[in-house]
């Protein structure tokens, strides 16, 4: 759905000739390409409407992000506890698959790309946030009480880390968890900016 | 009698009471998110001030 200027819903775009199944996560890079995933992979929306699959085979496609030059996204693969990259070309086709960081214990969900190249990820079983280089070095982590859904930089400067925490007791009871409004926002001040996308 | 510095940046709760957050961005100066359950799209700024930018007619995608 695209909301226009005047507030009202419209549909931007029908995915369901590629998944009748709902989609997770979206990035929008700096050429105006979406990629979305979900259960098939990801699929791609060009600015012309156009839209197709250009990767597949993830354990949990989740957070996804781009880096500021448009030639690497990111993506989180819960279940296989890493972050995988790929390059982009610029028709906005995906090549060069590759673990970009390997996170032990590490269960990603959303994320987001710092100033220095590091990713910050946000973690739900483990309740915290942590900043990884490339190759899965830790270079910090952000201890919460509750599961820890996405972050982002933003603010002033994007140096701030935005969390989405909330409890969270498996899939299952997610309906009933979301009724007694757990959910927080917090934030806590970063090393480095945000750049990228989102 | 000496003052303890602590060098570790402090966490801070900007908001509580929401179903469940997801997808958070920055956008023209705000955080927007959505609230997975209570069907909204949040705007909120740095300063915890928010509104619901959109009502949804969708539930949670699980």
């Amino acid at each position: 759905m695209r909301r226009e200027h005047d507030g009202s819903l419209v549909t931007h775009a029908d995915l369901r000739s590629l998944s009748p199944y709902g989609w997770n996560e979206i990035v929008v890079d700096g050429r105006g390409n979406a990629y979305i995933n979900g259960g098939p992979g990801i699929a791609m929306l060009a600015p012309d409407g156009s839209v197709r699959q250009v990767a597949d085979s993830f354990a949990f496609p989740n957070g996804m992000a781009i880096t500021p030059d448009n030639s690497t996204l990111i993506i989180a693969e819960s279940h296989a506890k890493k972050l995988t990259a790929f390059d982009v070309a610029v028709d906005g086709t995906l090549s060069n698959r590759r673990v970009w960081a390997d996170l032990g214990s590490g269960v990603p969900d959303g994320i987001c790309i710092d100033a220095d190249g590091a990713v910050w990820y946000a973690d739900v079983p483990n309740k915290r946030c942590v900043r990884v280089r490339e190759g899965g070095d830790v270079l910090q982590t952000v201890n919460a009480d509750r599961g820890c859904f996405a972050c982002m930089l933003s603010g002033p400067h994007r140096r701030t880390l935005f969390i989405v925490a909330t409890e969270w007791r498996g899939m299952e009871k997610a309906a009933e968890v979301a009724l007694e409004r757990t959910g927080q926002l917090l934030t806590i001040a970063a090393p480095a900016s945000g750049v990228g996308w989102p | 009698m000496t003052t303890k510095q602590t060098l570790a940046p402090e966490m801070r709760t900007l908001m509580t009471g929401l179903a469940m957050g997801e997808s958070p961005r920055w956008h023209e100066d705000r955080l927007w998110f959505s609230d997975w359950g209570a069907q909204k799209i949040i705007a909120v700024d740095i300063d915890g001030r928010s509104e619901v930018a959109v009502r949804v007619p969708f539930a949670l995608p699980f």
